[in-house]
């Protein structure tokens, strides 16, 4: 028996032996019908790590903002504080300053000396 | 042959279910039988089949065709997972189930037929000596696709492959008389 020969007898005893073990065409279809179903899961479960992800940071993105207005707003009291005192103060200067004119007017028509 | 791969490509590529089926049940055949050849057991093979299928069809984007044919490709990720399956299977002997069955039925049949001696003598063989008849004259593939797909030499493949014709040459010659 030459190479040729042994070959051609190897390949059809080969293909009989697969045949015999061979599964169902079935079989392979199921895997691409389980490989379809794995990639839709897997796109939804991209999606909704998206969406979560959207989610998070929109949440995140309220509360700075509320904390950051709520700074800017806590901020505001102390300013017009400072403001309002600075503007009471400068009244009071003026009330004193003015009773004191008005004392001094006093005093120049009772004690004319 | 490459209008053929193109063809499957495509299918794959098509991320229909339709495409997919077409091309499991052209890649899934030869697949099976290099996993049934190396892990010995059906469901194994059956195992090895799905994920191969799973990482063909995922990983299609990254099949690079300046680097392997998608034939090499596909089995060399099949004989990977094979082995690997293999490997993960510590207490079980090498030799496969297949191996029983066949003997059962050629010795229960004609002990004189040639084709079931073949058969015998296959099962004779080792599990790499195996595995180069399945990829050699099942699947077709040049001693160079082998080289690529098992990462053995082509000379060593080329020495293996006279070793296993001149083993079941002997295995007739002995048998059949």
């Amino acid at each position: 028996m030459d190479d040729k020969e042994i070959d051609k007898i190897i390949t059809a005893a080969y293909l009989e032996k697969a045949a015999a073990y061979m599964p169902s065409e079935e079989f392979f279809a199921s895997t691409a019908i389980r490989t379809m179903k794995a990639r839709r899961k897997r796109q939804l479960a991209r999606i909704w790590s998206a969406v979560a992800s959207a989610g998070i940071a929109a949440t995140l993105g309220i509360v700075l903002l509320t904390t950051h207005k709520e700074a800017q707003v806590s901020a505001m009291p102390a300013e017009s504080f400072y403001s309002e005192s600075v503007a009471l103060a400068e009244e009071r200067i003026e009330h004193v300053n003015s009773a004191q004119a008005e004392l001094r007017a006093s005093f120049d028509k009772q004690l004319p000396f | 042959m490459e209008n053929e791969t193109a063809h499957i490509i495509s299918l794959i590529k098509s991320r229909s279910v339709s495409g997919l089926r077409q091309a499991a049940l052209t890649l899934g055949p030869r697949i099976f039988a290099l996993a049934m050849e190396i892990t010995g057991s059906k469901e194994e093979a059956q195992e090895v089949t799905s994920d191969v299928l799973m990482k063909v069809f995922n990983g299609i984007d990254s099949f690079d065709p300046e680097k392997a044919s998608l034939s090499t490709w596909v089995m060399r990720i099949a004989h990977n997972e094979a082995v690997s399956a293999l490997r993960q299977r510590k207490n079980l002997p090498e030799t496969c189930e297949i191996k029983g069955n066949l003997k059962d039925v050629s010795a229960e049949e004609n002990e004189g037929n040639r084709q079931e001696l073949v058969k015998e003598a296959i099962e004779r063989c080792s599990l790499q000596e195996r595995e180069l008849i399945n990829l050699y004259y099942y699947d077709n593939n040049s001693l160079k696709e082998i080289a690529d797909i098992t990462g053995v030499a082509v000379g060593t493949l080329a020495v293996r492959l006279q070793r296993v014709r001149q083993k079941i040459r002997q295995y007739i010659e002995q048998r059949h008389g």
